[in-house]
Formats: C-alpha cells, sequence, structure tokens
C-alpha cells in the first residue's frame, strides 16, 4: 500500500501529514497573535470569515520561533473545527510504501517522541510522520502529557 | 392576527408537517411491521392532534383522531396485527384529518363533511383487536351527529374515494393475505408517503393548508453559515467601495454604488431571518398567570406591551426561562394577597405588566407588578439564614447591597416553599442567564408600590457592539455592554491622576476610588513606558464590582460578529474574536474573566461563602478587610481577609515535625505550618520559646492560600476580622510585612504572605504542588 504525504520543514526536520487530512496550504498569511496565550499558539489567522487557530510546529519541537518571518500554514480539519499548523516552508506531495516505515527508535526521547509517530525511508532523506492528534493537545507544553 | 388565530395557525403548520411524517411512518410500517417505536411515534403524532383540537374545539377532527388514536394505541401494544386494511384506513383517516385542517385553513371551520363511515370502519378494526367501550360511544355519537346530516360530500374527491373503497373491502374483512389486492394506497412504500392515485395529489392542489406552504423549517447552522457569509460579503463591499472612490469611472462608481445597497440590504435581510418577535413567548404568559395567580389565591391582571419586538431566535430562546420566572416570582412574591392589598387601600387585582423595547442595540424587557416592593428586614434575615451575610454584616449593608442579595444562590425568601417557586434557586439562574448573554439585569423597588425587572438583553448573540481599544498592536474589542463609562485623562504638568494605595493603582472616580487594572499588563504585551500612552480609563462592570482598565487609545464603535474562539485558546481572558472591515481580527474581552485575573473581581459564582459578599460590600466601602492576630507580645498583625481560607484551632499534640517543618494533617492533606514568631526578622531570637511548648491546649491556625499553595500560620492569637478604612499607612519595616497601619488605634502590621514563605521555607513555591 502506498499512501501519500504532505510534506513540510520546521527547522531541521522533514515532516509529513497524511494529505487527506490537509484542507489546504495557505503562503504568506497574516496571523494575529493573542496575548496571554501558551507559546504553542502563534496567533488567529482569518480565513474566508472564520477564525482558525495557528499552531506553532517549531515552537512544539523546540526550535526557537522566528517571530515576524514569513510564514506557511497547513489548514487541518480537525473534525468540529478548524486549526493550522505554522511550518517554515511547505515541501512536495510525496508518494510512500508502507514497507518503507518504521517506528521511531526508542532512543528518540521527550517531545519529539510524542510528536512524531514513525518515519518513512525515502531515498535520500528520511520523512517523520507528525502525529497530529498529539501535536493539537496544549497540555504537551506544560509535560503533563503520557509518554506514548 | 388574534392570539386565537395565532394558536390555530400555528397549530395549522405543526399538524400538517406531522402528517407527512405520519405518512412516511406508517408506509414504512408495512414493511417493518414490528417498529414499535414508530407506532409510539405515530401514536404521539395523533395524540397531540387530537389533545390539540378538542382544546381548540373541533369536535369532527377530535373524533376522527380520536379512534385512530386507540387503533395505533393497540398497534403499538402490540394488542393487535397492523393489517394492509387497517393501514389503508389509517391513510384514509390522515387523509380526513388533512382535509379538515385544510378546510379549517381555508375558512376557518371544519367543513361539513361526515367521515362516519370512516370512523366506524377503524371502530370496527379496533373492536375487533379487543374491547374498548369509549371509542365505541365516541364513534355512536359521531355516526348519530353525522346521520341527520348525510349531505354530500361537496369538494374533496379525496374522502369521496375513501369511502367509496369502503364496501369493497368490507366484502373481505377478515382476509389477512390479500395484500395485493388491496387498493394501491400502501402497495408502493417507494411512491413515498400518500399515494397519488388516490386523490392525493388532488387534495394537494385544492386544499393542502396555506399556512405551512408559506414556512420553512431552517436549520439555525444554514442561517449561521448565510450570516457568516454576508459578513464576509460586507467586508469585500467596504473593500471595493473604498478602493472605487478614487476612481474616475462612472459606471463602475454607479455599479459599486448599486452594489453597496444591495449588500446593505441583504446583511439585513439575512439578519431577519433570525429575528421572531418577543410575542412567541409572551403568548403563553397570561394563561400561565392567570393560572398561577389562581394557584397562589392571588388576583392578578396582565398586560402586555410591545409584543412586536423582535429578538433574535436564539435569544428569544435563552430567555425563555428567565421571563417565566421572572413572572412567577412577581406573582409569588411581588403581588400581595386581595385582602392585604384592599387593607393598603389598593385594588384587589394586582397589576402584572410586561414591558418590551428596544434600546440601543438591546431589548429592554421589563417585568413590573404594584405589589409591596422587596422587604428589606425579611431579606436581611432571610440572607443571615442562609448564611450569606452575618449578622454583623448585615447592619452595614446598604440598599443596593440587600436588593442585590435576593441574586445570590441559595437566597429565598418565600416563607412557604410552594411548588412553584422558593426553591431556593430563581433569580441566581435568571441573572447568570442573563449576563451569559450579555445581558443585565436591574431591580427597581419602591416599598409598598412596586417592583420592577428590568432585563436588559442584546438584539443577538452573534451581533454585538464594542468598544475597539489598543493594547501595544493588538486591537482589543471590549463588549459595549461593560463599558460603564470612558474617562480621558487630563494632563495639566501635574503627574498623573493615578494614584497608589499600598501598591495598588487606584484613581479617584467622582469621590470614589476605583481599582486600576492596566491592560498592556495584563496581557503581557510590552508596557509603553510614555504617560500618554496610558491617557484613557474604560470603567468597566465585571460582575458587581466596576474597575477601570487603563489602555492606549480607544478607537472606534462598532458592531462585530463573534466568532467563538477554538478549543485551544478557551482559557484565556477572550470570549471570542471577530474580524474587521479591514479584514484584520481582533479579540473579543472577556471583562469577567479579566477583572479576575487581575484580582479586582473576586470569583463570586464559583463559591458562596460569606467572605465574598463582604469583600463585594467592602469593595463599596472601600476598606480593607483583615485577620487580626496578636503576636506573643501583644504586637499586632493583620493578614489580608482574600487569602484566608479557614481560621482553625488544632490540638497542640497534632502537630507534629517533620525534617525541619512543622506539619498537621488537615483533611487528606498534610498542611505546612509557619511559625509567626520564629519566621519574622527580629522575632528570631525569642523563638527559644516557640509556640509548641506553650502551655495551651490548641494552637491557631489561619489557614491560606498562596499561589495556589496552602499553608498555615501560626499564631498567639487571632483577635478579630475586622473591615477598616486603613489609615496613616507606611511601608513595611521588616521583611514579611507589607506595611503598617493604624487599625483600632494600634499600629498594626500587615503581613506579605508570600515573603513571609519565602523567608520561612526558600523552596515552598518550587516544590510541586501534588507533593505536598
Amino acid at each position: 500500500m502506498a499512501h501519500q504525504f504532505c510534506t513540510f520543514h520546521v527547522g531541521d526536520l522533514f515532516l509529513g501529514i497524511e494529505v487527506e487530512r490537509v484542507q489546504e496550504v495557505l503562503r504568506d498569511s497574516d496571523i494575529t497573535p493573542v496575548p496571554t496565550a501558551p507559546p504553542s499558539v502563534r496567533g488567529l489567522i482569518n480565513l474566508r470569515g472564520q477564525i482558525v487557530t495557528a499552531i506553532d510546529l517549531g515552537s512544539k519541537f523546540g526550535k526557537a520561533g522566528r517571530e515576524g518571518e514569513s510564514s506557511t500554514v497547513l489548514v487541518l480539519d480537525a473534525g468540529s473545527s478548524l486549526l493550522s499548523f505554522v511550518v517554515d516552508r511547505a515541501g512536495d506531495v510525496v508518494e510512500v510504501d508502507d514497507e518503507s516505515f518504521e517506528p521511531p527508535p526508542d532512543t528518540l526521547k521527550g517531545e519529539a517522541r510524542r510528536l512524531i509517530r514513525g518515519t518513512y525511508k525515502l531515498q535520500n532523506q528520511l520523512l517523520l510522520v507528525l502525529d497530529v492528534e498529539n501535536a493539537l493537545e496544549l497540555d504537551a507544553d506544560t509535560g503533563r502529557g503520557e509518554a506514548s | 392576527m388574534s392570539g386565537m388565530d395565532a394558536i390555530i395557525a400555528e397549530f395549522l403548520a405543526e399538524s400538517v408537517e406531522n402528517l407527512d411524517q405520519l405518512d412516511q411512518d406508517l408506509v414504512s410500517l408495512e414493511k417493518n411491521p414490528d417498529d414499535r417505536e414508530v407506532y409510539g411515534r405515530i401514536f404521539r403524532t395523533v395524540h397531540t392532534i387530537k389533545g390539540t383540537c378538542g382544546f381548540l374545539a373541533f369536535g369532527t377532527l377530535e373524533s376522527v383522531t380520536h379512534v385512530g388514536e386507540s387503533l395505533f394505541g393497540r398497534l403499538r401494544d402490540g394488542e393487535m396485527q397492523l393489517t394492509p386494511e387497517i393501514t389503508t384506513d389509517l391513510l384514509a383517516m390522515i387523509d380526513a384529518v388533512r382535509a379538515i385542517l385544510g378546510n379549517i385553513d381555508a375558512t376557518g371551520a371544519e367543513g361539513d363533511e361526515d367521515y362516519g363511515a370512516l370512523v366506524a370502519r377503524l371502530q370496527g378494526h379496533d373492536d375487533a383487536g379487543g374491547n374498548n367501550p369509549k371509542p365505541k360511544s365516541a364513534a355512536k355519537k359521531l355516526a348519530k351527529k353525522a346521520a341527520p346530516a348525510p349531505k354530500k360530500a361537496a369538494k374533496p374527491k379525496a374522502q369521496e374515494k375513501a369511502l367509496s373503497t369502503t364496501p369493497k373491502r368490507k366484502k373481505k374483512p377478515e382476509t389477512k393475505k390479500a395484500p395485493k389486492a388491496t387498493p394501491k394506497t400502501e402497495s408502493s412504500p417507494e411512491a413515498g408517503p400518500g399515494d397519488p392515485e388516490d386523490g392525493y395529489e388532488d387534495l394537494e392542489l385544492t386544499s393542502a393548508p396555506a399556512v405551512a406552504e408559506s414556512n420553512i423549517r431552517v436549520d439555525v447552522r444554514v442561517l449561521d453559515h448565510l450570516m457568516n457569509l454576508v459578513g464576509e460579503l460586507v467586508l469585500a463591499r467596504n473593500q471595493l467601495v473604498q478602493h472605487l472612490a478614487s476612481s474616475a469611472d462612472s459606471h463602475l462608481a454607479s455599479s459599486s454604488q448599486r452594489l453597496d445597497s444591495i449588500t446593505s440590504e441583504l446583511q439585513e435581510a439575512v439578519m431577519r431571518t433570525r429575528m421572531q418577535p418577543i410575542s412567541s413567548i409572551w403568548r403563553k404568559l397570561p394563561r400561565f398567570t392567570r393560572d398561577l395567580a389562581l394557584s397562589f389565591g392571588k388576583e392578578v391582571d396582565f398586560e402586555m406591551e410591545g409584543e412586536d419586538t423582535d429578538l433574535d431566535k436564539s435569544v428569544i430562546e435563552a430567555i425563555k426561562g428567565s421571563l417565566l420566572h421572572l413572572v412567577r416570582n412577581s406573582v409569588d412574591h411581588g403581588i400581595e394577597a386581595p385582602d392585604v392589598r384592599e387593607a393598603h387601600g389598593k385594588p384587589r387585582a394586582g397589576k402584572l405588566r410586561l414591558r418590551a423595547h428596544h434600546e440601543g442595540g438591546n431589548v429592554v424587557i421589563e417585568v413590573r407588578d404594584d405589589g409591596g416592593g422587596l422587604d428589606h428586614e425579611r431579606i436581611v434575615a432571610r440572607a443571615i439564614k442562609a448564611g450569606l451575610v452575618t449578622e454583623e454584616e448585615s447592619a452595614n449593608l446598604s440598599r443596593a447591597a440587600i436588593e442585590a442579595l435576593i441574586f445570590r444562590p441559595g437566597f429565598s425568601t418565600a416563607t412557604e416553599v410552594t411548588n412553584i417557586s422558593g426553591r431556593g434557586v430563581g433569580l441566581d439562574v435568571v441573572r447568570t442567564n442573563v449576563e451569559s448573554m450579555g445581558g443585565s439585569i436591574e431591580l427597581q423597588s419602591e416599598s409598598g408600590r412596586s417592583t420592577t425587572f428590568r432585563v436588559k438583553i442584546p438584539l443577538t448573540l452573534a451581533i454585538v457592539s464594542v468598544l475597539l481599544v489598543r493594547a501595544d498592536d493588538h486591537r482589543i474589542a471590549i463588549p459595549q455592554a461593560s463599558v460603564v463609562e470612558l474617562i480621558r485623562l487630563e494632563r495639566d504638568g501635574k503627574k498623573a491622576e493615578i494614584e497608589d494605595l499600598g501598591g495598588v493603582p487606584v484613581y479617584r472616580l467622582r469621590g470614589k476610588l476605583l481599582p486600576l487594572v492596566f491592560l498592556d499588563h495584563e496581557l503581557g504585551v510590552r508596557e509603553n513606558a510614555s504617560p500618554d500612552a496610558r491617557a484613557n480609563i474604560i470603567v468597566l462592570q465585571g460582575d458587581d464590582r466596576q474597575f477601570g482598565l487603563v489602555v492606549a487609545g480607544v478607537e472606534d464603535s462598532q458592531e462585530i460578529v463573534v466568532k467563538p474562539l477554538g478549543r485551544l485558546l478557551s482559557g484565556l481572558p477572550f470570549a471570542g474574536a471577530t474580524i474587521l472591515g479591514d479584514g484584520q481580527i481582533a479579540l473579543i474581552l472577556d471583562v469577567f474573566r479579566l477583572g479576575l485575573a487581575a484580582g479586582v473581581v473576586s470569583e463570586s459564582r464559583a463559591h458562596t461563602t460569606a467572605a465574598e459578599i463582604s469583600s463585594a460590600v467592602r469593595a463599596r466601602a472601600k476598606s480593607e478587610r483583615l485577620v487580626c492576630l496578636h503576636g506573643e507580645d501583644d504586637e499586632r498583625l493583620a493578614v489580608d481577609f482574600d487569602q484566608v481560607n479557614r481560621l482553625e484551632y488544632f490540638p497542640r499534640s497534632s502537630l507534629e515535625q517533620v525534617g525541619n517543618q512543622l506539619v498537621v494533617q488537615y483533611g487528606d492533606e498534610i498542611l505546612q505550618l509557619i511559625e509567626l514568631q520564629k519566621t519574622l526578622p527580629e522575632r528570631r531570637k525569642e523563638a527559644r520559646n516557640p509556640p509548641a511548648h506553650s502551655q495551651d491546649e490548641t494552637v491557631p491556625v489561619i489557614v491560606c492560600t498562596v499561589n495556589d499553595r496552602r499553608v498555615g500560620l501560626v499564631a498567639h492569637r487571632i483577635a478579630d476580622i475586622i473591615d477598616e478604612d486603613l489609615k496613616a499607612r507606611r511601608a513595611g519595616s521588616r521583611e514579611g510585612v507589607r506595611g503598617c497601619a493604624v487599625i483600632r488605634d494600634r499600629v498594626t502590621e500587615i503581613l506579605d504572605l508570600e515573603a513571609l514563605i519565602q523567608l520561612a521555607d526558600p523552596s515552598f513555591f518550587e516544590r510541586p504542588i501534588d507533593q505536598e
């Protein structure tokens, strides 16, 4: 079985989300910051009249936030509402084979372990599969989430 | 449209809808004859129609539905099996009902068709399934009634047909195995409700009630979506119009003007789809009041004014219960018994008046009775009994404070608990309900003359009028409903008029002190050092207290569409967000939560201790409430009352030493104790004689909460709780002391708990909470 993944970069990480979960990719969208919000919430986006919370994946992975930098946003349909991830750069949609999948190595620790479901071995690099549910969980910031 | 007509129209619309459902249900039953749930639903529908038409005095309709109901009852209970014959007759009954409803809609009367045969047939089925004398008599009655007037059914072919099929079926009344032979009515379930060939089409064309045709039910979500889209259209229009204003092309300009006006009209029209006159809930009130008055033995004249005031559907739904409650409250507590009224020289019948009108973007609903007004003494007595205030506190309560008591949870003045009011829940629920909609409730009472409840609610929950302010780069919207007034600080060389009271910024507003909150500080955005940036104070009403919000700039007042924030942002002091005319997002401030976060509003909804009513009282009196302690050398100390949870006396033997900490078992937690004598600097040398060694049997401990952590202060003696206008304040002279003040003619040190705890146990705040 082959799957399609929408890929993107956060810092030096090459990540992917199942393509059917991504509703759209926005470039250079205006993000309105929300004071007092947790650091992983970059702000709000006006998506054709709907207000979408933008989660900063960089801060989730512990990469320093680059405020003010032009950002790419992946909009996801999270059931009842729309949510979005702010990433550094969007990549292509790639097709991967189930056989090339491997769970994350046991040595992967900490927050990254929670956020990465596994990896597909591509020819010249590794594609990390983002655990969307865990990434949408704000509790992870306070370290209260259980290790999977 | 008179009241009766409105009820009939509603009945028609509802019944026609139900009948369509009934058709479908019956047809599906044929496929699936054992579905009890569907029987139950049909039974309920028929029952409802029967009940309502009985009430509206439509006799023919009632007798037709009555026998149908009884038949369905049997089917539902499994006493009989559904046969195609029965189905046919039941469908004929539904057609008959529809025809009668059509007549009622067209002429207001049931028409003079004779349904005796149908009823008899249905009755026959019913009797075959068991004996039930009641419907029989109904059928007879109808048959009798029909007999002397054997008029030929004039127009509805459906009835003629339904009747004409009768003999055919009578020939084989018991043939249960003749499904194919029975008429088409039930033979083609896929044809949907009713069979067009059976005169159904005619029926629909000629006599389907018009009321049902002119109304459709629409999912509110569809309307919300429409509303959203129209909002976007308006924004796009704004941008376009702005852009074209500089254009020289006159054609373009005139098109844009047209677009402009059409968009505005569209917006209004879409908004109107959600509007309903308030009479849709008021209609029930006269009857409700009458019944109430009877059960209380009172006489009440009911008056309504402004029934056609329009309100958003969601608001109407939300306010319904509260309104009923206020009416109930007025009849029960407001209006006196007739004899009492007479003795006071009033007419025996009390007057209850409901009034609604628009006021700005709000709707004001008044419920006014000419009863005895509020009995302050009884309220206070009741509040003391309910533990809402103590007796000492009650002595100082202002009129407004006493009246505010009736909105508190746990309050009820009814001396007897009636089945209608006086259950201890009530006005507080009304207030919470109204406030959760962004509204407010006020009370005016004239002793012996009247009581008026004034409910002010926004026209719609979706659109709010806000004041836009600026905090650094953020634009924040403050609901106008919370804004009391705006103050612009004048600067004439003097330093700011913002004064400092023990570290708390305050402003003198007409001689009263207003606690201040700095918006930029609360939001954690860059604080602007320039004094001009804090030139505006917005006086806000948060719960029952006012406070001032200091903002950098006030921009504009706007009507905005509220959009919810996702669950990820639920804990913040924002009620939602909105999209402004330029496409930018502005956050809507939750005034109550901001006040809570800043500590100027107490969390009164969360608990109902005596503490916070007194703190509300305290806020009015502008004094501070302190717990006074006496030290061993009779020195006076005080702790801010708001930080104190409880005062406890522990047996000395229960105190335990763990490591270098003194602890005591407190409920199911271990409470760390801090000995004031040991901890305060300069007193350390006296610690040779710690309280643990003194002679008293028990140790007074003040249980406090500091930064969500509990700690107990061991004092020598707990003296008093005082409300005091603090005079002659000065800064503290030693660590752990916030300041000094003169209390009851003695210089008293007011403790700074946080610093004190740091002194005693520097790592106290670093330990995770759950380990304590």
